[in-house]
């Protein structure tokens, strides 16, 4: 009646783990490889130490945010407002420096903002049950306005104090220090998704809200947490492109909020919750820099670039539901 | 045509590596009603959903009206006449009848929608079953029992031959049951076949003309009903053994009060007091909508009530799960699917959801402690699976109750709710529900079972308390004497 134990109980055991996230995660690796050598037959530039740093560096600020939108997308929920909330930090970061407070004290306050913005995304979505994609929308526009009236709907550049562009332009030997924000993201998610209590409850909320509200688990204070943490996230990634480019653009990131999800979606993320790792999120967010990488020295514009994406978004979510399907454990 | 409109010959369903279905061989007469019993797991689902086309065979063959039947979908079987009759309905609510009815057979003239024809052989049939149900009345306004009846009349009206009926009388009173019942006579009288699904053993001798036993994927037999004597030689034949375990009255202690609750009142429930013993099975007993799991809902801190509710001597309110789950409270909701499990997640993601404590090295989630919690309680409880990994949707009706039953457990609770802690468990899986239940109060825990199931409350509890109409009308104890008859007036509203 019982299992089995003894060997067969193992081996059953280790098929089984890489069965649900680890047979998605290969599968997802195995088409970046592909990607990687179809790249390099194409374009041979594409393997050059130059073009690589090139790629991470587009997808620094995608794996920042999404590890914690990962996060977001594990409760069942969306997060539509971070691009908006990366401008509106982006630019608060530069009105403040321009005011004469100093550089740490602005980027602190501007990525405060953006934690505001979280914490009343999660408050509005887990005590009233909205559907968030509504009320990240309006966020969105909220924030967005914000930056547009900031920046006069322009680009800040001139005023800025001389140490305002230190956060995304120094190195950390020879690697840039974006991509270092990036690695630490996504070590503290995989940690959070693994090691704590609210990863864990995480994934039960998405999994079945009403399930988790009658086993204790609140979910108030999970979903709000951890669109806190998104918000945060989105605008650290707004403060850094700032800081990078020294000048505040209101119009930065555009198609952010996609970019993040296409990300994770890509990497297994289940849309409707219960599902997906920060791990997986980081082979999509590959996948997605090395398209665009690849199509930009085929000399495609954005605006195909914009088709391709969401193409691959369809295919991302018809081809997770399949897998779903296929793997029965 | 032949006698038979189904011959089934050596089928078998392969879910990987698992055989669901094993070389399953009967046939189905026209005009009968077949029924199909069998524990949870027995395979008769798989069954169902190859005749329906959900599923496709991995090897043997069907044939049905004397052809070989390999249904590409659902919708192919249907057309070639076989209709369905789900647990859950098929039904959209917030359409009128007519549309519904309509709808999937609706004609069309260059794709558009004629009028609804009320003179059309669909309004007709539903007439003549049920000439109570209105047309254009919305479908959410019927009764479960009458939203059968209009899917049944649907299926007519596609000049269905077969009706598969699956548990349908799991949310329906004994009256509707009743009427259901005549309906499947008159079908049968139009030669009209049904096949039958329930876990309910006096429907099936009440209405079933043959009947076909699956155990463990296999056929056991297929007997005309006359030729089984008694409940018990069909539960023999469904489990290949005996269990009886009748109650044994226990000696829990009375001085100990370990829930004293006083005019507990609501929208639902009409001052409602009683007191739960230390280390007893207390039942509340009544018919669907008679304030059983309102009871459940305002003691474990989900709905707001007046009047007091001391637990353990303590007047504070609970008004949320999780202030009654540390408090020692923990409930085993009604719905396990949607209220207890998260269905999509593995065992052991499920069973410390109510205290992660027992997970945990300091603060952090400590993996190997996940599965031994896991595998300690699939040990002690007894549940089927693969290991700890496994999904929770592939586990059978039964061994998903043991999980929430473990999950509750988990919490440390002196005082565990059960509602309907059997509903859509097989047989032998409740006997053992039953042994856990009784041995968590043996060691000193209070249990309360909210029950429509008179044979459960008798089997189980200590103490009967009787509702009606959220009403609570007496406690009564539970020994040789117990009236059945009484009891069933009560709960009816008689007296």
């Amino acid at each position: 009646m019982m299992t089995p134990s003894g060997p067969t109980t193992v081996k059953h055991l280790n098929r089984l783990k890489l069965g649900a996230d680890g047979m998605q995660n290969l599968t997802i690796f195995g088409l970046l490889v592909v990607l990687i050598i179809v790249a390099s037959i194409i374009e041979p530039k594409f393997l050059g130490m130059q073009n690589i740093s090139n790629v991470l560096m587009q997808i620094s600020s995608i794996v920042i945010v999404s590890s914690v939108i990962t996060m977001v997308l594990n409760t069942g929920n969306l997060d539509l407002s971070v691009g908006g909330v990366g401008a509106m930090a982006g630019v608060l970061y530069a009105v403040f420096a321009r005011a004469g407070l100093s550089v740490p004290l602005s980027a602190t306050l501007a990525i405060l903002s953006g934690g505001i913005i979280g914490l009343s995304n999660g408050l509005i979505i887990s005590s009233f049950r909205i559907p968030s994609f509504i009320v990240t929308i309006a966020t969105m526009y909220i924030a967005r306005g914000i930056a547009f009236i900031g920046a006069e709907g322009s680009v800040i550049t001139s005023g800025l104090p001389g140490d305002f562009s230190n956060l995304g332009e120094e190195f950390l030997g020879p690697v840039p220090i974006p991509l270092i924000y990036a690695l630490g993201f996504i070590l503290l998610f995989i940690f959070m998704q693994n090691k704590t209590v609210l990863g864990k409850m995480a994934y039960a909320i998405g999994a079945n809200i009403k399930t988790s509200d009658y086993s204790g688990i609140s979910v108030r204070k999970v979903v709000t947490s951890i669109y806190t943490l998104a918000g945060l996230a989105a605008a650290f990634a707004g403060v850094v492109v700032s800081a990078r480019f020294n000048q505040a653009d209101c119009r930065i990131l555009p198609g952010f909020e996609i970019d993040v999800v296409i990300a994770s979606v890509l990497g297994g993320t289940n849309i409707n919750g219960g599902r997906g790792t920060v791990v997986g999120m980081l082979i999509g967010a590959l996948i997605l820099g090395i398209l665009t990488n690849v199509l930009n020295m085929m000399g495609l514009i954005l605006y195909y670039q914009y088709v391709v994406k969401g193409v691959l978004l369809v295919i991302a979510i018809v081809y997770n539901n399949a897998m779903r399907k296929a793997i029965r454990i | 045509m032949s006698d038979n409109i189904f011959e089934i010959r050596e089928l078998t369903k392969q879910f990987s590596g698992v055989k669901a279905l094993d070389d399953v061989s009967f046939d189905i007469k026209r005009g009968t009603c077949h029924c199909i019993v069998g524990e949870n797991g027995a395979g008769k689902s798989t069954l169902i959903k190859i005749l329906t086309g959900a599923y496709s065979k991995t090897s043997g063959t069907v044939t049905y009206n004397d052809k070989v039947f390999n249904p590409s979908n659902t919708r192919d079987a249907m057309q070639s006449g076989i209709g369905c009759l789900f647990q859950e309905l098929n039904v959209v609510s917030q359409l009128r009848v007519e549309e519904n009815i309509c709808l999937g057979i609706e004609e069309k003239r260059f794709g558009i929608l004629k009028r609804i024809d009320r003179n059309s052989k669909v309004f007709k049939i539903l007439k003549r079953i049920d000439s109570s149900i209105d047309p254009k009345g919305l479908i959410e306004d019927l009764s479960v029992a009458k939203q059968q009846v209009v899917e049944i009349a649907k299926s007519l009206a596609m000049d269905s031959d077969v009706i598969i009926m699956d548990e349908p009388t799991a949310a329906l009173s004994c009256e509707e049951a009743d009427h259901l019942f005549e309906i499947i006579a008159e079908l049968k009288s139009q030669q009209v076949t049904v096949i039958y699904i329930s876990h309910r053993l006096d429907e099936i001798f009440r209405i079933a003309d043959f009947i076909t036993v699956l155990r463990d994927g296999k056929m056991v037999a297929t007997k005309p009903r006359k030729e089984l004597n008694s409940r018990s030689e069909l539960i023999q034949l469904m489990l290949g053994k005996i269990i009886v375990e009748d109650y044994v009255p226990s000696n829990f202690d009375r001085t100990k009060v370990v829930i004293s609750a006083k005019n507990v009142s609501n929208r639902k429930l009409k001052n409602i007091s009683f007191d739960l013993y230390k280390g007893e099975i207390l039942s509340f007993y009544g018919l669907i909508g008679s304030g059983k799991t309102e009871i459940a809902r305002v003691l474990f801190g989900l709905d707001d009530s007046n009047g007091s509710i001391e637990v353990s001597g303590n007047k504070k309110k609970i008004n949320n799960p999780a202030a009654a789950i540390r408090t020692g409270i923990t409930l085993v909701p009604e719905e396990r699917r949607t209220l207890g499990l998260c269905t999509e997640l593995s065992i052991s993601a499920n069973i410390p959801m109510m205290n992660y404590s027992p997970i945990l090295s300091g603060r952090l989630v400590n993996d190997s402690k996940v599965g031994k919690l896991a595998r300690g309680f699939i040990e002690k409880l007894r549940i089927m699976c693969r290991n700890e990994n496994q999904s929770i949707t592939f586990l059978s009706g039964g061994n998903q109750q043991k999980v929430v039953i473990a999950k509750c457990l988990n919490s440390n609770p002196n005082i565990l709710l059960l509602d309907e802690p059997t509903r859509g468990v097989d047989v032998g899986a409740k006997q053992e529900i039953f042994a856990i239940i009784r041995e968590l109060a043996r060691q000193g825990n209070s249990v309360v079972v909210f029950s429509s199931e008179l044979h459960e409350v008798l089997n189980l509890c200590d103490r009967i308390g009787l509702l009606y109409d959220g009403e609570l009308k007496e406690i009564m104890e539970n020994n040789d004497s117990v009236d059945q008859e009484r009891i069933m007036q009560i709960v009816t509203g008689g007296c």
